[in-house]
């Protein structure tokens, strides 16, 4: 399978899975969504290993990674200004308090989760053939 | 860094397809390299060189 294949199919998956996952949700089934997206995964995953062209290389996986960090970056500094300003709003209107913990939390967890997989990887970088 | 990829590339007569299939790259990584855009890591140095039958210090300098 070509690439070019892969990357219609991938698209034609997307698709059908948004659709269904958002029908689902609006006629409040949630197994559903679950059974639909592992199903799409599985089939991409089955697909990808069918391709026999590079899907990508080296130079995609450094400008993810850059990607990535700067993200990271501004939803954290986007996510902090949103809380500081529901916070000072919480007395005009008391359910902007836990929004503001929720997000707080929210951002928390996403700088403590790429700092555990930063030092995952700055430990084993040379053993993942993979990303080579 | 300055590389010769394209002069030596040209020499054997392949494209850029099918260099990047070679060396398991994107031919958009290959064009990059050729434009001095993107230093490839010393892996794919390695198989640039080979695949082009050049020794690596022929085919990259420090500009």
């Amino acid at each position: 399978m070509t690439l070019k294949t892969y990357n219609k199919i991938r698209l034609g998956v997307v698709i059908v899975t948004a659709f269904i996952f958002s029908q689902s949700l609006v006629l409040r089934n949630f197994f559903i969504p679950i059974m639909v997206l592992g199903l799409s995964s599985l089939t991409l995953f089955y697909l990808r290993k069918k391709v026999v062209q590079v899907i990508a290389d080296e130079r995609d996986y450094q400008i993810g990674g850059k990607s990535a960090l700067l993200a990271i970056q501004l939803t954290s500094w986007i996510g902090v200004v949103i809380m500081f300003i529901l916070y000072a709003l919480s007395n005009t209107n008391p359910f902007y308090q836990p929004i503001a913990m929720t997000l707080a939390f929210s951002v928390c967890i996403l700088m403590l989760t790429y700092s555990a997989i930063f030092k995952y990887y700055s430990k084993h970088s040379s053993k993942d053939e993979k990303r080579d | 860094m300055k590389n010769e990829i394209k002069k030596f590339r040209t020499k054997l007569g392949i494209t850029q397809e099918e260099l990047a299939e070679k060396a398991g790259v994107r031919r958009e990584t290959i064009v990059f390299l050729e434009q001095g855009k993107y230093n490839p890591s010393l892996k794919l140095a390695l198989n640039i060189a080979k695949e082009l039958k050049t020794p690596i210090d022929e085919l990259f300098s420090l500009s």
